[in-house]
């Protein structure tokens, strides 16, 4: 599925991230006071939420250029609306959302979808998981690791994006669900589901590594 | 609690402190490493658990706080840039049909206009009501044919000054200032409420309002003087302000008066100016919610870190001074995760560890607490 001018490249390497973020209590604060024509508060938010929008909008598209040039639109088009802007419920939900949106939109315009009268449901995203090896130097736990990450990998598209923003994004099911404009039910299904067909791969290629049981116990309790 | 031992590895996966203790990140992590180790029998499933988490990170692509910063001042630049725009398309009338977002713009202002007529016309009384401050907030020597914007919506009003500095005025305020400001001074009157981000010039911008005078060079502050407040006050969010008070017999004060009582007190970021109109006295104090000046350079997360070594970090966080002995509470050790508490409450929250309390006196945070030993 390559429609975008840009080319999506995976990723590989993995960094662990600890990252400040801040609370949706701070950031609902910062939107009243956006809305009541504060500029910096917007740009606060801007700088709060800059790492994670743009790590999310190279999902889209792996230029970083092109995902700057949408934050900035999406910003500045966030102060021109500040006079009739409405309240949201969950600021970060409505940047992801807003973020995902602008870039599409930019990508129809300049693809043949219209054309093709593809909407919404086809856009492709770019999430490759990799495995966080830190503290894992058992044999097994990296053939077990890596076998998971393929099967992750393998999942369905929508699947992917649910995975991505709950354990990167560290967000909330209703958060996700706005992002995506589905159900908050659909989302912990789908996501469930993914989770139970990993589980039942890895636990089938368990069978056939009994031997190694013992060890693997131990190393479990050296930790 | 939640019934942990009937967990499937799904349900582990799901529960988002587990997650977060998989992460590194939970600030209850020894109670899932006490769960394993009292549950042998589910060890396998939290294995599980665990290395489907560790599977499903991404490789974060870094974006320096250069380029954030970078991009931020883009933002800011454009946006003010937009706001000057489309304030003179207004008053031009010229091509304003070009861009829907002008439109509205101009609507927006021409119903202000309406507003401000109607409501002086209906109000006399309120522009003439009989306080304190009115009778000097405007000098009589003031400068020729100033401009005023009433905002007498429920909402705030976004004025761009010729300097380019802009005004947030809040509901029921006015504003007075000379349509070009001269080369020697940036003046303006306030009644009520704004918010001023002040373009930086070597000409002093100065905001007289209930009874004070704020100058500023070039900065980010709220000046709140309503007529029927018994205090106005000056709270800084950017820069240097200084702040004294109006000299009511001759309120053309271009020279700070040099009598003790007059004096100017300077406010940096998170501090404020509260003015007592009964007594006239201008004290110095701490805003209710200071911000964070430097969120990227800040780490709240502290383990067995000594109690001044954090309020070092608090101080840097907040730009405030503390005051406290450093000997004294070097023993104090303090492991906390204090990132989504305000300023105060992390205060609180430090006191109560080490048995002591904090006060803020002329700006500044004195702790007193006991020693640890």
């Amino acid at each position: 599925m390559e429609y975008f001018h840009c080319q999506q490249r995976p990723l590989t390497l993995t960094i662990k991230r600890m990252k400040q973020r801040i609370s949706p209590p701070q950031a609902q604060q910062l939107w009243q006071d956006y809305r009541t024509g504060d500029i910096y508060a917007l740009a606060n938010l801007m700088q709060a939420y800059y790492t994670d929008l743009y790590n999310w909008g190279l999902r889209f598209c792996d230029e970083s250029e092109i995902v700057r040039d949408c934050l900035q639109e999406l910003f500045l088009t966030l102060w021109q609306k500040q006079a009739t802007i409405d309240e949201v419920d969950d600021v970060a939900a409505y940047l992801f959302k807003t973020v995902k949106n602008h870039l599409l939109m930019e990508f129809r315009k300049k693809s043949f979808l219209h054309v093709l009268g593809l909407t919404d449901e086809h856009y492709s995203l770019a999430v490759e998981f990799s495995a966080d090896f830190r503290q894992v130097d058992e044999e097994h736990d990296v053939y077990r690791l890596r076998q998971l990450e393929q099967l992750l990998n393998q999942l369905p598209d929508r699947q992917r994006e649910i995975i991505y923003l709950r354990f990167y994004q560290n967000l909330e099911f209703d958060q996700i669900a706005e992002i995506m404009q589905i159900g908050k039910q659909p989302v912990y299904n789908l996501l469930h589901k993914a989770i139970k067909h990993l589980r039942e791969y890895a636990l089938i290629t368990l069978s056939w590594m009994l031997l190694g049981l013992n060890s693997f116990f131990a190393a479990f309790f050296a930790d | 609690m939640k019934n942990f031992e009937q967990y499937e590895v799904e349900d582990f996966v799901l529960n988002k402190d587990f997650q977060e203790w998989v992460q590194g990140n939970s600030p209850n992590g020894d109670f899932w490493l006490a769960f394993a180790q009292q549950h042998p029998e589910l060890s396998e499933t939290i294995r599980l658990a665990e290395q489907v988490i560790r599977a499903m990170q991404v490789q974060p692509r870094a974006v320096s706080d250069k380029i954030i910063r970078e991009d931020i001042n883009r933002f800011l630049d454009r946006a003010l840039a937009v706001s000057v725009e489309t304030d003179q398309r207004t008053h031009s009338l010229k091509n304003w049909w070009h861009s829907p977002a002008y439109r509205v713009a101009a609507v927006i202002s021409l119903l202000g206009l309406l507003l401000t007529t109607a409501w002086f016309y209906n109000s006399p009384k309120v522009a003439n009501s009989s306080s304190l401050v009115s009778s000097y907030l405007l000098p009589s020597a003031s400068p020729e044919a100033l401009a005023e914007t009433v905002n007498s919506t429920n909402r705030p009003l976004r004025l761009v000054l010729s300097d380019n500095s802009l005004v947030i005025l809040s509901p029921n305020s006015r504003l007075k200032y000379a349509p070009r400001f001269t080369n020697t001074e940036r003046r303006v009157y306030l009644t009520g409420e704004a918010q001023f981000n002040v373009i930086k010039k070597t000409i002093p911008f100065k905001v007289y309002a209930g009874g004070l005078v704020t100058q500023v060079l070039g900065t980010s502050f709220v000046v709140r003087a309503y007529d029927s407040d018994e205090k106005a006050t000056v709270h800084v969010r950017s820069g240097k302000v200084s702040v004294y008070k109006m000299n009511p017999t001759n309120a053309n004060d271009d020279a700070i008066p040099s009598n003790l009582d007059a004096a100017a007190i300077i406010l940096t970021p998170n501090q404020m100016a509260v003015y007592e109109r009964a007594d006239s006295r201008l004290l110095k104090s701490i805003t209710a919610e200071p911000i964070v000046l430097q969120p990227e350079a800040v780490e709240f997360n502290f383990t067995e870190t000594p109690l001044p070594a954090v309020l070092g970090q608090l101080e840097r966080a907040y730009g405030i001074h503390f005051q406290f002995d450093e000997e004294a509470l070097q023993g104090c050790q303090i492991t906390a995760s204090l990132s989504n508490e305000t300023m105060y409450e992390k205060l609180t929250i430090l006191c109560k560890l080490v048995g002591g309390s904090y006060e803020v006196v002329d700006g500044q945070v004195i702790i007193h607490a006991g020693n640890c030993r």
